[in-house]
């Protein structure tokens, strides 16, 4: 009732200018009378050919989500520079460590989880993440802010960054490289969360002499790094590229030795069980079965 | 004894029979030190370890677990790789070690390689060999993974002092809770030879850890520190005296872990338990679970246990059995207790103790909040206050609140259970009141849903 809706891109750059507008807009009108909304995947722009695959029967047209009487809808484009001031005022103000959060936050686009909770949306992360930014620019402390989980819009973000700190940690455990012909390290996730960025950093400072490619089949999107040899210990930034499409049968196309260690690993795998302790839910419980179709030991 | 010539014998039949005779250590974590890629190498280590796969019986999957050799001049009672056992001896080469390590970690199938060894010839002579495979692993491969290494008893100080130096970890097996047992089950192991090298790393970690404070770049001893295991089951030691050892242990070796492994009956040998049940899994449990609460609850191991209550609760964990134990102690005031109290109360776990902490500081907590922050307030409610009210109205008596928590049933790991056992509360009144506890487990229920 009464409010300015923001509607902004699903992504950081599309939340952080919605919450530039809604700052602006709240010193006349109040932050109590803003909201912030995310667009539906199919809103977003469609020159750079992304698109949001898999994600449920009800992506296909036509705006369903609730709206609200007397509220006014103010579209936000995505726009660097806004994005660019409010990143820096948060990392001031909040801290490097909440900025973290928030980001993992927006990365947040797991429908299924979200949607169990009532009256969750995949929506209310940018407003989550809104109202976090204003309670912790009302402390003195602002680096504490993510600790006060008696506002519950803090609790939300806190959640939604946790579920995906979680599912990092389980692409970091289960993703598998398989070697090709030419020397590549290629690999295939399939998560839930946007977190492709996320694994990255991981990888480039274990593997700097490597070329390898991440591959993530929910989003189509590829990381790609190159190989640092000879630079001397200098470690590169990798790159995100999006728009094209996976070559199946280059896939596989794997290097002599590439079936050989699979095969050594999947025996050590079968090797090292006791057979006296074999509990295959307790395996299950640990080592979900989603994951198994991106790991080689489970083939 | 079958001896099988080593150039016969391919990459994959070594590995089947090498992990297959590791499988027992369960040592096997890759936590504990923090370590970036230095850009010309391959690997890096995160302190809380990677758990990269998940083995059939449950248990995770993070380092190349292997032994460098399973021939042994030892005959320990317990070991499938004794002298006396007919089983086929095969090495590995240091080549076929690094090359091994190499491919896996670079795939990430491995955070890294976990040796251990048999003993060839004499101590000093397997160890010597290992430390040049994993000289060749760290320097020729450059390798930047996680390295543990067990060191045999009995091994001369120059090589651990050495091997210290390029490895993440390194222990040595205790086998045996006491001194006794030891010389039953493993008379060519003594708790000298065991706890000199034990000794030496501990010293050897404290005096690195002066020199880096003067030099950052001093080269590393065991930086991710020193662990042990034992096996839990083959002699008859009470939970108790295992629990005393493992907290003089962590006391004066400053082990950063101590390992229970149940016991398998592998030879069947008349020195050792039937264990016709199965190996004793649900102890095991116990035994971690009190090893957690003497690491991160600040408890001591004659508050759990004592000479006339040796052996753990099979109903309860040890926290819950504390708690019923003393209720004097209870209900906690969540907004006002201190950390050290709320980690006694069952439910509350350190990082709930934490949180609750920080997030009284912006305001007081409700038992929704609590919910939040991830408290198990199922088994919580019957020990705290919030701004002076209980969740529900309950009795602190010890009869009543053990009831009710065995009808949340402890969620015991998949797989174990509690030995059969059907065991319900007798009391000596009459006319207890089963309906009331029917009414708040009703209450729980439509409360929680």
């Amino acid at each position: 009732m009464n409010h300015k809706i923001f509607i902004c891109d699903n992504s950081i750059e599309g939340i952080f200018s919605g919450v530039f507008e809604a700052w602006k807009e709240a010193r006349t009108i109040g932050h109590s009378h803003c909201k912030l909304e995310t667009r539906m995947p199919q809103f977003a722009s469609e020159n750079d050919g992304y698109q949001l695959l898999g994600v449920g029967e009800n992506m296909t047209g036509g705006d369903y989500r609730n709206f609200e009487l007397f509220s006014e809808y103010v579209e936000v484009e995505a726009d660097e520079e806004k994005a660019r001031k409010v990143t820096k005022a948060v990392c001031d103000r909040l801290g490097f460590l909440t900025y973290q959060g928030i980001c993992k936050t927006i990365a947040a686009e797991d429908k299924e989880i979200i949607g169990k909770r009532k009256n969750a949306t995949d929506y209310d992360k940018g407003d989550a993440v809104y109202r976090t930014i204003v309670c912790g620019f009302s402390m003195q402390n602002g680096e504490e802010v993510l600790t006060n989980l008696g506002n519950p819009y803090v609790a939300r973000v806190f959640e939604l960054a946790r579920r995906v700190d979680n599912e990092i940690g389980h692409w970091r455990e289960f993703l598998r490289f398989k070697e090709l012909k030419n020397g590549i390290l290629f690999a295939k996730i399939g998560p839930l969360n946007n977190i492709l960025p996320m694994l990255m950093p991981h990888f480039t400072d274990r593997l700097p002499l490597e070329d390898f490619m991440i591959y993530d089949d929910r989003r189509e999107l590829f990381a790609i790094h190159k190989s640092m040899r000879g630079m001397n210990g200098q470690k590169t930034g990798w790159v995100i590229v999006r728009g094209k499409k996976l070559a199946e049968d280059e896939l596989s196309d794997y290097s002599d030795s590439e079936v050989y260690y699979e095969e050594l690993f999947t025996a050590f795998c079968h090797s090292i069980t006791i057979e006296e302790r074999r509990n295959k839910r307790l395996q299950q419980q640990m080592l979900p079965l989603k994951f198994r179709n991106y790991m080689v030991e489970f083939e | 004894m079958k001896y099988i010539v080593q150039e016969e014998m391919s990459v994959m039949d070594k590995l089947n029979i090498l992990s297959d005779a590791a499988k027992y250590d369960v040592s096997c974590t890759s936590s504990g030190v923090d370590r970036s890629g230095d850009g010309m190498g391959m690997g890096n280590a995160v302190k809380s370890g990677i758990c990269h796969s998940f083995a059939g019986d449950g248990r995770c999957i993070s380092l190349l677990k292997i032994l460098f050799t399973n021939e042994c001049i030892y005959n320990c009672k317990y070991c499938i790789n004794r002298a006396t056992n007919d089983v086929p001896r095969v090495s590995f080469t240091p080549d076929e070690i690094c090359e091994l390590t190499m491919q896996f970690y670079r795939r990430n199938y491995i955070e890294g390689l976990f040796l251990s060894s048999g003993i060839l010839h004499s101590p000093n002579y397997t160890m010597e060999l290992i430390y040049q495979a994993i000289w060749k692993l760290r320097k020729e491969h450059n390798f930047q993974g996680y390295i543990h290494v067990k060191a045999i008893p009995g091994t001369d100080e120059s090589i651990i002092e050495k091997l210290g130096l390029i490895v993440d970890r390194m222990s040595v097996n205790l086998e045996l809770p006491t001194a006794e047992g030891l010389k039953a089950i493993a008379p060519n192991k003594t708790r000298q030879t065991i706890l000199k090298p034990m000794k030496q790393i501990q010293t050897g970690i404290a005096v690195n850890k002066n020199e880096i404070v003067l030099y950052k770049n001093a080269p590393r001893f065991v930086p991710a520190g020193q662990s042990t295991q034992m096996v839990i089951g083959a002699t008859p030691e009470s939970d108790y005296q295992i629990v005393s050892v493992a907290e003089s242990l962590y006391q004066k070796f400053d082990l950063k872990r101590v390992f229970y492994s149940a016991f398998i009956n592998i030879n069947h040998d008349k020195d050792l338990p039937a264990t016709l049940d199965g190996p004793p899994l649900l102890r095991e449990h116990r035994l971690y679970q009190a090893d957690f609460l003497l690491r991160f609850y600040g408890f001591k191991a004659n508050e759990l246990l004592s000479e006339d209550r040796p052996n753990f609760n099979t109903m309860f964990d040890p926290k819950c059995d504390w708690a019923l134990r003393h209720l004097e102690f209870f209900p906690v005031e969540i907004n006002r207790a201190d950390q050290k109290t709320l980690l006694r109360v069952p439910g509350i776990g350190t990082k709930s103790a934490q949180r609750i902490v920080w997030a009284r500081r912006h305001g007081s907590l409700t038992f929704e909040d609590l919910k939040k922050v991830g408290v198990v307030l199922k088994r919580a409610l019957y020990f705290i206050t919030c701004n002076g009210k209980m969740m529900y109205h309950t009795k602190l008596e010890e009869d009543f609140i053990a009831n009710n928590l065995l009808e949340v049933k402890e969620r015991l790991p998949v797989g174990i259970s509690r030995d059969g056992l059907t065991y319900k509360q007798i009391s000596l009144f009459d006319d207890v009141n089963f309906g009331f506890q029917q009414q708040v487990t009703e209450i729980l229920q439509t409360g929680s849903g």
